[in-house]
């Protein structure tokens, strides 16, 4: 997936890989990589920002914790808000999913017919 | 030989490239440290091999600290600048209730005056002074700030906009309320002291092609006539800094982003882009009474 692409719409993954509970940055970074098979090419440091930026927003809680291997652990979980902007997002996201399903499936008929 | 340790040097770069910010320098090291460590465990365990492999996927370190940059320099900008004018803000108040209970107390000057001025009088410079040496605080504070010379799109776009939404007219930096702190009317004298830190504040801020939101801020009264003279807030261009070559004129003539305008630009450095200055302060030609 084109990494411009990715990055606008960084904020409503970073969200939707947090709607399964809280989770730490590796862990986030895991699900997307999971749930995306693999597709998004991003480097892993570039949620980071996204992270702090939506906890600025006050979409995002966030508190330290000790990994079992002593280390500290920022551990990150959706606010209220953030839960209602990830609907909000997914909502937005469907309805322009649709469009451009709509747009290409125009494009894909055409396309069949000219070949008959 | 020393033995290498890929994540501890990355660890280095990534805080030396977020110094600006030290707070948030330490907590994006920790994060970033035990997020490298969880993936090296996850390929395998501690090789140099495995470390590097982490690094690799995590991305430069330079390209993490500028997604935190704008963010960052916005927040300190902020700080400084809403602390400089609350403090100006005081003493006006200060000032202007001391004209006030004179007027209510029906104070007339008498053969005391002189006697009484000798104190008063100072008591206004002074504060004058004080507001002075505290805008120049803040100056030097935001000045020394610093940041990676490296900015990338998405950040600079965000500075773009915040400029742009407080721009209006081409070649006149100045764009707020003119009389912000001030009563009506006008008062051309200036202090020497004022003048010259002006002409200072002008040629700095030309010499270094450098930007800003600039605040302030003082009040002074004149000890011949004690009338107040007033500074605007002005804010000057904050990109050149970023774009040597697309100058003010551009960005003030149309707001349009000489970022995005221009290909390449990203890996663009000023000259003097090493320490980036984020704010002058930079107090206004006009005094208003």
């Amino acid at each position: 997936v084109e990494g411009e692409i990715l990055k606008g719409h960084l904020d409503m993954i970073v969200l939707a890989a947090l709607a399964g509970g809280p989770a730490h940055g590796y862990a986030i970074i895991q699900e997307i990589h999971r749930r995306s098979g693999g597709a998004f090419g991003l480097p892993e440091g570039t949620i980071y920002p996204a992270l702090h930026r939506l906890e600025k927003n006050g979409l995002l809680s966030s508190r330290w914790t000790t990994a079992d291997s002593g280390r500290k652990r920022r551990t990150y979980a959706l606010t209220r808000r953030g839960h209602a902007a990830l609907a909000d997002q997914r909502a937005t996201w469907e309805r322009f999913s649709a469009a451009i399903s709509g747009v290409f499936g125009d494009t894909y008929r055409a396309a069949a017919q000219a070949r008959h | 030989v020393r033995q290498p340790k890929p994540v501890t040097d990355y660890l280095a770069v990534l805080a030396r490239e977020l110094d600006f910010d030290p707070a948030l320098s330490r907590r994006v090291c920790c994060e970033v440290e035990d997020h490298l460590w969880h993936a090296v465990e996850a390929r395998g365990g501690p090789s140099v091999e495995n470390q590097r492999q982490a690094i690799l996927g995590f991305g430069e370190a330079r390209e993490l600290a500028c997604g935190y940059v704008a963010a960052s320099m916005l927040a300190q900008i902020r700080w400084a600048g809403g602390a400089m004018i609350l403090a100006a803000t005081a003493i006006y108040v200060a000032m202007k209730a001391r004209v006030a209970w004179y007027g209510w107390m029906r104070w007339e000057p008498t053969p005391d005056y002189m006697a009484v001025s000798a104190f008063a009088l100072p008591i206004d410079r002074y504060a004058t002074m004080l507001a002075i040496i505290g805008a120049l605080i803040g100056c030097g504070y935001i000045a020394t700030r610093r940041a990676p010379s490296w900015i990338g799109l998405t950040a600079s776009s965000s500075i773009v906009a915040s400029f742009c939404a407080v721009r209006r007219r081409p070649r006149c930096p100045c764009v707020s309320p003119p009389r912000l702190f001030s009563p009506a009317s006008g008062c051309r004298e200036r202090s020497g002291v004022l003048q010259l830190w002006f002409l200072c504040c002008r040629y700095w801020s030309k010499s270094r092609r450098s930007s800003g939101w600039c605040f302030l801020f003082a009040q002074q009264s004149d000890a011949r006539n004690s009338r107040p003279h007033c500074y605007e807030i002005r804010r000057s261009p904050i990109l050149a800094r970023y774009s040597p070559a697309s100058g003010v004129d551009q960005l003030a003539a149309g707001c349009a982003s000489p970022m995005s305008a221009t290909p390449g630009c990203r890996r663009r450095r000023s000259p003097d882009s090493r320490r980036l200055t984020h704010s002058i302060i930079m107090p206004s030609i006009a005094m208003h009474r």
